[in-house]
């Protein structure tokens, strides 16, 4: 329980990089962790996704945590970030085996990837680690490791560095005011040039552009006019277009088209059916129309597809 | 090209992740235990999957007991790509946790006839009227 309320708490705090350690146990409170596990990846995802979208307003800071270990894999040097982070002294972990501040899955990929590199004098990889802050979180991290020679400063010493999105310091409502500016010495707003009207999103709208994603997928088979969506979820043409794009950053058209190919590739893919009768099945009006979609979209066509494809049939082996 | 399922014979495939039977037209689909059913987890089930199946729909009683925990990208696959060829599919839930997994994935309304059960029993006999005759 002490775990869950860190992990809220740092969600309150606009840290969505952290994750509760996970169990082996399938209980009530594991189920717990896992959802709101779930919650902020999601949450950390519509984040990045808006930043891509937004860089100004929203979350556009990176923030990068590193350490510097020696041969042995002792940790000689780290930066703030670690603390910000982790929630460690600098000087408290310094001298420590790196792998004490990892999770247990990941000491022994630690040791799998050092084990495998040592032999070669210098390298780079990147590996997927999982460090325990001393709020007994998990922060889920993808890492550049270098390893570098026996020349230089540096030498024989392991670098490891990962960066993490931070709330912007534009975004007032996510970090505080650094000084007060009294009103005076403010210079009045400049007169913007026309801009857009900001689309505001209510939960009914959100609620008819989820519900139009269902429709969607339910009816991938058959054409599909914006109005008819639209009408079939109870919204206008403009709602759904305007909403869909800023909730899911792609058209409505983008999204269908994604989803009839994501289909259409693995039917290629496993079944015998001809590229014709895929193209009906996924909604596309004729075969050429879909090999050319799918071609721009993944760099092959269905046919270069199909014979990549054809192999040894897999078959159940009977059971005695 | 339909395959002809025999109706007494079991059988059995399983990979890293998963373990595959057929059994009377069904086919039954079990999670190892303790399993991180992240991306390339999701793609390789989906993927051995749809080599058994040889292009044929089947209804699908899946077990996910033994996954511990399911990341948004192996979630979003299974709802996407994880839905072709299924006629129908029974998730059996005997834990809070894979009863959340299932809640979650339900959410997201994936396009098949969908229904969860506590008892494998009741699971079955919903499947049933999905399992093709052979020609």
């Amino acid at each position: 329980m002490q775990k869950i309320t860190h992990q809220i708490l740092e969600m309150f705090k606009g840290n969505f990089s952290l994750r509760i350690e996970r169990t082996n146990l399938k209980d009530d409170l594991e189920a717990l962790a896992a959802a709101i596990n779930f919650l902020t990846e999601e949450i950390h995802e519509s984040i990045l996704h808006h930043s891509y979208k937004n860089p100004d307003n929203i979350f556009g800071l990176t923030a990068q945590m590193y350490f510097i270990l020696d041969g042995s894999s002792r940790i000689v040097k780290t930066n703030n970030s670690v603390h910000k982070f982790l929630n460690y002294n600098q000087q408290g972990i310094l001298n420590n085996p790196f792998p004490t501040l990892l999770s247990k899955e990941s000491q022994k990929k630690w040791k799998d990837t050092v084990g495998r590199l040592s032999g070669s004098s210098e390298w780079e990889s990147s590996i997927r680690l999982s460090f325990l802050s001393q709020t007994g979180l998990v922060l889920p991290a993808e890492c550049n490791v270098t390893h570098f020679g026996k020349d230089g400063v540096l030498s024989d010493k392991i670098l490891v560095t990962s960066c993490y999105i931070l709330p912007s310091k534009k975004n007032l409502a996510l970090s505080p005011l650094e000084r007060y500016e009294p009103l005076s010495q403010i210079a009045p707003p400049k007169p913007q040039k026309t801009k857009r009207k900001k689309h505001i999103l209510y939960s009914s709208d959100i609620g008819c552009i989820r519900a139009a994603r269902e429709y969607i997928t339910d009816h991938l088979q058959s054409p599909m006019p914006l109005i008819e969506i639209a009408h079939n979820v109870g919204t206008n043409e403009y709602k759904l277009k305007r909403g869909f794009k800023e909730l899911y950053g792609l058209t409505v058209f983008q999204y269908i088209k994604d989803q009839r190919l994501r289909k259409a590739r693995l039917l290629v893919m496993y079944t015998n059916k001809s590229i014709r009768s895929i193209a009906k099945l996924v909604g596309f009006k004729k075969g050429n129309h879909l090999s050319r979609e799918f071609k721009k979209r993944f760099h092959y066509s269905p046919t270069d597809l199909r014979m990549m494809s054809i192999g040894p049939k897999e078959d159940f082996n009977t059971l005695t | 090209m339909a395959i002809f399922i025999n109706e007494v014979m079991r059988k059995y495939v399983e990979n890293d992740f998963a373990s595959f039977r057929m059994e009377k037209g069904i086919l039954h689909i079990t999670y190892k235990e303790t399993l991180c059913l992240y991306l390339p987890a999701a793609m390789a089930v989906v993927s051995q999957r749809l080599l058994l199946q040889h292009g044929m729909p089947f209804p699908i009683l899946c077990d996910i007991r033994g996954v511990n925990d399911v990341t948004v990208d192996a979630k979003e696959y299974l709802v996407t790509e994880g839905s072709v060829l299924i006629s129908a599919l029974a998730m059996v839930t005997k834990t809070p946790l894979s009863h959340l997994y299932t809640e979650i994935y339900t959410l997201e309304s994936p396009p098949i006839t969908l229904k969860t059960f506590r008892e494998e029993t009741m699971a079955l006999e919903f499947l049933r009227p999905f399992v093709h005759s052979p020609i």
